[in-house]
């Protein structure tokens, strides 16, 4: 895979119809009507594309308060900064403060306002992935314990101290009062969202839904993945034969979905499938043949209709881990052809873990609006042991479907294709 | 604009487990009123065979309870467990080792055991279950708190359908420890477990399901104020009521459970 492909040939827009004809599980199409985020290498999409083309990595040095680890990690510091008004107070925690900035970003709110025009708030479900939802706070909590020596603290706030924290705050802030979960499978969890949402969308128990996920950066990650011998000290290196581990960061991402049948103005781009699937492995390490990622992939494939060569763009889950990116690597070798442009971009962002589902999947289709394919930011020396050949540089292109894998601890796996339709 | 759509759905098996029972029949004793609740109720740790015996010993208390409720389902329904898509949900999630998580992490050294950092992601218990059972089927684990039995049930029963697989379902709350135990009101321990068929088998099943979404909420019968209590107080003990439903082989009783704070999944039961 050489750098600097050439652009692909372009092609007429796709009749999403032909997607799905003799599809039997969605008979309706799955659009995205918006999309942004928040992550280390920009607060908003278009902040991110500047960081995306000009190969600028966010990921800095730790200097997160409390942990002396020496890592680089992708902080967003917008959200130390974060000030909560004084109504709000309630639900201070990091990863609220990244769901509230990653919802005031781009049209985000305004095109939840045009869906609001068409849909009452309790036909909009709220699908969002989170694996530390507010863990920080239940951090301080216990820290302040110590210090006051037994007495017991005043953090009471059980709709923050919460594994589904986040969607509660989201719920309160946009008004929407559907169905709501917070999915928690580990780095797969704001990938699963999309399937989930499909579900609802397909059943008819919804008409639209706000999907998203937020991690933030906290002790616990921070000290947990260290413990686990996973954090390199050095930036992080995907595919790179001297890869040692990983980089954590923080993000929270958005994206709105309604059927096609919902008469809303919307981006063109479509879910056009999805795959989930288990390792059946190890709780912390992936199969070493990648057999669940596989299975996932080939799903969402299957689903979508389409043969892997038609892919245009893969954004990899490549976290720089040893054993991750040997195993997909040469997973990917063995299912894609050389022509199909991959890339890792957690060099960018670092691993966002619970919210890396939302903020890849965007990248991803977020190359349909810009034509430029991200390469593997930090990849210096490829790994002769790793069959798939990837490029640190940028390409451009014109891709038609693009692939975002996600492979969480328990061997948690989701492979998402979007598709770019009819606008 | 469609209002509701429903789905049916057949259940071919039970697994549950708590303070003063270990597994179904038992707890389905004490909800037809076949059996008195004991002066002294113990919680009676859960077997959960199916993990292998080096990784039981390592496995938190919520992954075993769930693994033995999901096991219980399984083999009543006599269903290999590799062959069922999973949906795990938790209210709380496991707050025993949140809390020494934290509590660790409030000394100098922050020094974490690596097993009870990878044992404290919220699908700990469906990762548990799909390394023991050898499934690489989807696997979900949710968290909706007082609304996880209702988003649980209804996942299950759509995936159940578009995917037309069999599914498993499970939801436990353990009591709440450290931090928690002055936030929430959880005092007792609770899971348990549903097999369900989009279609039904060669066998009759427990009871057909079918459920439909809408803001209408179906009042409670008056009853048992154990469980009145452990329902109010444990967000997996939501279930009890459609438990309660199967104990008594009522007559097409109709119950709701919460997806939100607005809406609610209606379950018409037939059995």
């Amino acid at each position: 895979m050489q750098a600097g492909r050439h652009c692909f040939q372009v092609l007429p827009a796709l009749d999403t119809a032909s997607i799905y004809s003799g599809n039997e599980v969605l008979s309706s199409t799955v659009c995205v009507v918006d999309y942004d985020l928040v992550c280390a290498a920009g607060v908003g999409l278009r902040s991110l594309r500047d960081s995306l083309a000009a190969q600028r990595s966010g990921l800095v040095p730790n200097r997160f308060p409390g942990c002396s680890l020496p890592t680089y990690v992708g902080e967003v510091s917008a959200a130390s900064n974060y000030q909560w008004p004084e109504s709000e107070v309630y639900w201070t925690s990091r990863n609220n403060a990244l769901v509230e900035l990653a919802l005031q970003q781009g049209s985000l709110l305004d095109s939840l306002q045009r869906v609001r025009q068409l849909v009452p708030p309790e036909r909009i479900g709220l699908v969002i992935g989170s694996s530390t939802s507010s863990i920080d706070q239940a951090e301080d909590a216990y820290r302040t314990v110590r210090e006051q020596e037994g007495r017991p603290h005043d953090n009471l706030r059980d709709r923050v101290l919460n594994p589904h924290a986040p969607t509660i705050y989201v719920a309160h802030r946009t008004g929407i009062t559907g169905p709501a979960v917070t999915l928690s499978t580990a780095c797969s969890s704001s990938a699963k969202v999309f399937a989930t949402a499909a579900r609802w969308l397909e059943a008819g128990v919804v008409d639209a839904v706000l999907v998203g996920g937020s991690d933030s950066l906290c002790l616990t990650v921070l000290y947990g993945f260290h413990s686990l011998q996973l954090v390199s000290t050095d930036i992080c290196r995907p595919f790179d034969r001297s890869r040692d581990g990983i980089n954590i960061g923080e993000a929270a991402g958005f994206a709105l979905l309604v059927r096609s049948d919902l008469p809303v103005e919307h981006t063109g781009i479509v879910l056009s499938g999805y795959g989930e699937s288990s390792d059946a492995h190890h709780m912390s390490h992936p199969h070493p043949e990648g057999a669940g990622a596989r299975r996932a992939i080939e799903q969402a494939l299957a689903r979508a209709k389409l043969a892997a060569s038609q892919i245009d763009y893969v954004n990899l889950h490549g976290t720089a881990s040893r054993v991750n990116d040997l195993t997909e690597g040469n997973l990917m070798a063995q299912l894609f052809p050389e022509s199909t442009f991959m890339s890792s971009t957690k060099g960018w962002t670092g691993h966002t873990l619970g919210a890396a589902g939302i903020i890849e999947a965007l990248i991803a289709i977020d190359t349909f609006k810009t034509g430029l394919l991200p390469g593997t930011l930090n990849l210096r020396d490829a790994d002769p042991e790793i069959a798939l050949r990837l490029s640190a540089d940028n390409a451009q292109g014109e891709p038609t479907h693009v692939m975002s894998n996600s492979f969480g601890f328990g061997g948690n796996n989701a492979s998402l294709i979007f598709s770019r339709g009819r606008g | 604009m469609p209002t509701q759509k429903s789905s049916v759905c057949y259940v071919y098996g039970v697994g549950a487990w708590g303070l003063g029972f270990a597994d179904w029949p038992q707890l389905r004793d004490l909800l037809s009123g076949a059996a008195l609740w004991p002066q002294e109720p113990v919680v009676t740790p859960p077997k959960s065979e199916v993990i292998p015996g080096n990784e039981r010993r390592r496995a938190p208390t919520i992954v075993k309870a769930a693994v033995e409720v999901a096991g219980q389902a399984c083999q009543q329904a006599g269903m290999n467990p590799s062959e069922l898509a999973c949906v795990f949900g938790s209210g709380l999630g496991d707050t025993d080792i949140t809390d020494y998580l934290c509590a660790q992490l409030s000394l100098p050294e922050k020094q974490l055991s690596p097993t009870k950092f990878h044992n404290s992601v919220h699908n700990a218990p469906a990762g548990y279950w799909t390394i023991s059972t050898h499934c690489m089927q989807a696997a979900n684990s949710i968290a909706a708190y007082q609304h996880t039995v209702g988003i649980t049930l209804m996942e299950a029963v759509l995936q159940a359908h578009q995917e037309q697989t069999p599914v498993l379902l499970c939801v436990f709350d353990l009591t709440a420890r450290g931090i928690y135990e002055g936030i929430y009101e959880t005092k007792s321990d609770f899971a348990a477990a549903l097999v369900i068929t989009p279609n039904e088998r060669d066998q009759p099943p427990l009871a057909k399901l079918q459920i439909s979404t809408g803001a209408d909420v179906v009042a409670l019968p008056a009853w048992d104020a154990t469980f009145a209590k452990l329902q109010r107080s444990n967000p997996a003990a939501q279930i009890l009521p459609l438990l309660h439903a199967l104990a008594n082989k009522e007559k097409n009783p109709v119950l709701s459970l919460s997806l939100s704070e607005a809406c609610h999944l209606k379950v018409a039961v037939e059995q």
